[in-house]
């Protein structure tokens, strides 16, 4: 019996039971290449489905990936029938929240509250608090998860997350307990000065705080659920050949696995295989190439149970439609530096 | 009677000051006592302690680089080691708390509760008298013996020539002696202290200023 882990993400590409999928990593590994090649790949070869590629990273690169813009609002990129694409932005989400709540409590008193929230006041201090995009990334998590129970909106089969650099992606998945143990301790003050709360808010306020807070308990800990359940949420970990990008992606599966979190696929990019390469392999490639491979065959060595996926450095920027789709064949079929040289050399320059 | 009540609070007075007087050491003697009683727990940690030593000894002869593997998989067991070690430190340590906290009761238990009790009981009890009879003034004596009559009856004796001792016996009580005892005690306890143990301050010089 075979027991060797296979080299790709043909298991994921094809599964039917995942839907919340991380692509996260070091700061400029590829993350946003191999987010879209995995959006993609699922999309065409499960065409009855919908999906929706996310970006939580505040530096928002799915345009500039697809050379097509994106917003907010999800918008199916052009070429496919069934993948959709959405930069969360953080002062725009936020300036809609407030627009929402001073159409929908607006009594005309003019009192001080409304007047800072109808200039947009609120949106630019809060737009600016560490850790607001992954609130609001959350906030959009949540948001879909609540339309799936209710069947309202479009319905998207599976969300493929492209996260911000380490940090930010951790503090983001810490979120549901962080939120979690804050709503006990909220529900325990409300418990006793919820009245009180209330009337302080103003007599024309209806919001029953303790019923808003027990929803929102109830909406964390379903999502908490899900992202701790492998067979609905996974983690797919990008890094480079390299001794920084290693050991980060180390501190990340561990701090993952801590989380409880599903974690068994590592994508590496940037990779020469200049040995392969007869007509171009100068010395530097070739000097790359070897620090390339000792840190492969460690790769090998300590993660003997995941799906180690290499992808080839390319001639040129993968960006466009077409470009994506010729590098992501790679995740579904392991790449062959000797057969699949001339592939790499092939992409169209995207202006 | 007296005597035994006075040999009993002279015991418990010394025992009381033999413990003020190591309590530092009881620290030392307690956690001794807790390894003893938790020696498969000290010995587990013990043994931890050397494996991490060498794991960290290990990861520091060895390039990161060059044998990344095996530097990252020295690294997982050192976390797992740290997070057993922090685990196996908490327990001994609760160990140790709970035997210090079972060594305050029992010091409550036989002796200051006993020593209160006794102090309470045995406090009237008379347990030394003054040595002299004389202690008062005759006619305040004979007051305290006769009541008021022996003002009126003393200029009568006189004239009479009758000489009448008056001596009143002043008894000291257990309460009153062991609160004079602990006081002396800690008066000789100060003095000690201020004249040997206390270090000297040297009086600060005053240089002239021009």
């Amino acid at each position: 019996m075979d027991l060797n882990v296979e080299r790709n993400l043909d298991s994921l590409i094809k599964s039917t039971t995942h839907k919340w999928i991380f692509v996260g990593g070091k700061g400029g590994v590829g993350k946003t290449t191999s987010s879209s090649s995995i959006a993609i790949q699922m999309a065409l070869n499960q065409p009855s489905k919908q999906f929706l590629l996310i970006s939580t990273d505040p530096a928002h690169n799915l345009s500039d990936a697809f050379g097509e813009k994106f917003g907010k609002d999800a918008r199916k990129v052009t070429g496919m029938d069934n993948l959709s694409c959405m930069e969360i932005d953080p002062a725009a989400a936020l300036k809609d929240m407030n627009d929402m709540a001073i159409s929908s409590g607006s009594n005309g008193n003019g009192d001080d509250l409304s007047d800072l929230l109808q200039g947009g006041a609120l949106a630019d201090l809060t737009g600016s608090i560490p850790g607001i995009d992954e609130a609001l990334s959350f906030m959009e998590v949540m948001k879909h998860i609540k339309r799936q129970e209710q069947g309202e909106g479009e319905r998207f089969d599976c969300v493929i997350f492209d996260t911000a650099p380490t940090g930010h992606t951790l503090r983001f998945l810490q979120l549901p307990t962080t939120l979690a143990k804050l709503l006990d301790k909220f529900s325990e003050i409300t418990g006793k000065l919820g009245p009180m709360l209330n009337s302080f808010m103003g007599s024309g306020n209806n919001v029953d705080i303790t019923g808003k807070l027990n929803e929102l308990k109830a909406n964390v800990e379903t999502i908490r659920e899900q992202f701790t359940n492998p067979d609905l949420t996974t983690f797919v970990c990008v890094c480079i050949s390299e001794f920084l990008s290693l050991y980060e992606t180390e501190r990340l599966i561990q701090e993952l696995m801590s989380y409880d979190m599903d974690v068994n696929s590592i994508v590496v990019n940037q990779l020469l295989f200049a040995e392969f390469d007869k007509e171009h392999n100068c010395k530097r490639c070739q000097s790359r190439w070897k620090m390339q491979k000792k840190y492969l065959d460690q790769i090998d060595e300590l993660y003997e149970d995941f799906h180690v996926v290499k992808m080839p450095l390319c001639a040129g920027e993968i960006r466009g439609l077409e470009n994506l789709k010729k590098f992501s064949q790679f995740l579904l079929k392991e790449y062959d530096p000797i057969s699949d040289n001339p592939v790499i050399y092939e992409l169209e320059d995207k202006n | 009677m007296a005597n035994s009540v006075v040999i009993i609070a002279l015991f418990l007075v010394a025992v009381t000051k033999f413990i003020d007087y190591t309590a530092k050491y009881h620290s030392n003697w307690l956690m001794a006592l807790s390894l003893k009683t938790n020696s498969k727990d000290t010995r587990e940690y013990n043994s931890k302690l050397r494996k991490q030593r060498q794991l960290i000894e290990e990861n520091h002869s060895i390039s990161a680089q060059d044998n990344y593997a095996k530097w990252t998989k020295n690294n997982r067991q050192l976390d797992k080691l740290k997070i057993e070690l922090s685990e196996l430190d908490s327990k001994i340590k609760l160990n140790s708390k709970n035997l210090h906290a079972i060594f305050h009761k029992l010091k409550l238990i036989t002796l200051t509760l006993p020593f209160f009790v006794f102090k309470i009981w045995k406090g009237k009890e008379i347990v030394y008298y003054l040595p002299t009879n004389d202690t008062f003034p005759y006619l305040i004596s004979g007051v305290w013996n006769n009541g008021w009559l022996h003002l009126v009856l003393t200029p009568l004796n006189y004239i009479l020539g009758r000489q009448t001792s008056m001596s009143t016996k002043v008894g000291v009580s257990f309460g009153i002696w062991i609160w004079a005892l602990t006081n002396v005690i800690s008066n000789i306890e100060s003095l000690i202290k201020f004249l040997l143990f206390t270090e000297k301050i040297e009086a600060p010089k005053v240089t002239s200023q021009k």
